[in-house]
């Protein structure tokens, strides 16, 4: 995921430059964009063959041609397989369209982290929603930071961390980064008893600085 | 373009659920239980029309031609390149990457060019590989002024440690260009 540079003093972690945007569900993302673009190709591929035997493509005898015609009526009644496959096949499409529908719905959010993943005396999970408050309400008393949101997702055993973190202009991004690197993700950390959850940070910067109120 | 997704597939998802499942029924209340006529779906009317019309009708060329659009709109909106991310930070801890929009980082250097003296506006588009910073000043004689200004921005730039920083592009206009 990340190449490192190394100089004579501390250790410089260079990313990709950049960072796809930030998703609840990268999977249905994935699969809404095949499935649409799959649908997409399939209509285009119909209607375009549609127009190719309007047109005479196909020769000029078959323009004339009805759309469907009487052989294909009498296959079917001819054949005593083809309607209870058509039946079948529209019921799995049927199946397909709900499933895919149902993903719409589906979010990543980890709930539950399994602290004692594999534990032969008992189970113990922390609640999700515990430790993102208090990453939260952490950031969120550092100078220069207006608000925080965090979320976990992944699996319980190995979670992961995305924080969005708005500042307010007072302190600069990189000061503000390196406080939550340092503290907030460190103090994160010692709370699911992990040496490392992976971490993606947004920052929003705004467009106006507030004003210290004294 | 991720949300237009979702209500696309949340509508083509509810259309081929509903004509899967209406046409699964309506071959089971005809073929299999020997009802004649439909059920649910009134399929007689568009079973008729494709048995009495040509492919060269004029409704048929009308429908391909727009079942054939819609698709093409479809693959090339699914074909087309997301927009770039978010542009990364260089760190110190393994694991942490961290990331800014474009429009935020449009923000900042729009702040930092109008926290300069003697600039009255500024408006920022950053792209993947550039900054461009167009800013306005009231002065009559802008003096020095493109020179502290690029300097500004430039460290504010460099403070932010991007992987990848944006070549900074800076259009500074005065009071005499716009007369």
């Amino acid at each position: 995921m990340s190449t490192s540079v190394t100089d004579t003093t501390t250790q410089v972690i260079q990313p990709r430059p950049t960072l796809p945007p930030r998703t609840r569900a990268p999977r249905v993302v994935r699969a809404n964009r095949v499935i649409i673009g799959l649908i997409g190709l399939l209509l285009l591929l119909a209607g375009a063959a549609g127009l190719a035997a309007g047109f005479g493509v196909f020769g000029s005898a078959f323009r004339t041609h009805v759309v469907i015609p009487a052989r294909v009526s009498r296959y079917a009644a001819q054949h005593a397989w083809f309607w209870p496959a058509l039946a079948a096949f529209t019921f799995v499409v049927a199946l397909l369209a709900l499933w895919w529908l149902i993903a719409q719905f589906r979010t990543n959010r980890l709930r539950e982290i399994d602290l004692r993943p594999g534990g032969r005396d008992g189970l113990t999970y922390l609640n999700g929603k515990a430790v993102t408050d208090a990453v939260e309400e952490e950031i969120e008393s550092y100078r220069g930071v207006s608000r925080a949101r965090a979320r976990l997702s992944g699996t319980p055993t190995y979670p992961r961390m995305t924080l969005v973190v708005t500042l307010d202009g007072r302190v600069g991004a990189g000061e503000i980064r390196q406080r939550v690197e340092d503290q907030a993700i460190r103090h994160a950390r010692s709370a699911l008893g992990v040496d490392a959850v992976p971490t993606r940070i947004d920052l929003v910067l705004p467009r106006r600085t507030r004003r210290d109120v004294r | 373009m991720r949300v237009f997704d979702r209500i696309v597939a949340i509508i083509l998802s509810i259309v081929l659920f509903g004509l899967g499942v209406l046409t699964t029924v309506e071959v089971i209340w005809t073929k299999g239980l020997g009802h004649s006529g439909h059920l649910v779906l009134p399929y007689e009317s568009p079973n008729r029309y494709l048995h009495q019309h040509v492919w060269d009708s004029t409704p048929v060329r009308v429908i391909s031609a727009i079942v054939a659009a819609v698709g093409l709109i479809l693959l090339l909106l699914e074909l087309k390149p997301r927009r770039p991310g978010l542009l990364t930070m260089s760190g110190s801890t393994a694991g942490v990457v961290t990331g800014i929009s474009r429009r935020s980082l449009g923000h900042a250097l729009s702040r930092v060019a109008t926290s300069v003296a003697g600039v009255a506006e500024a408006k920022t588009r950053v792209r993947r590989r550039r900054a461009k910073v167009r800013a306005r000043t009231r002065l009559r004689d802008p003096g020095d002024l493109e020179q502290r200004l690029r300097r500004e921005l430039t460290d504010a730039l460099d403070a932010l440690h991007l992987t990848r920083p944006p070549r900074l592009r800076l259009t500074l206009s005065h009071r005499e260009e716009r007369e």
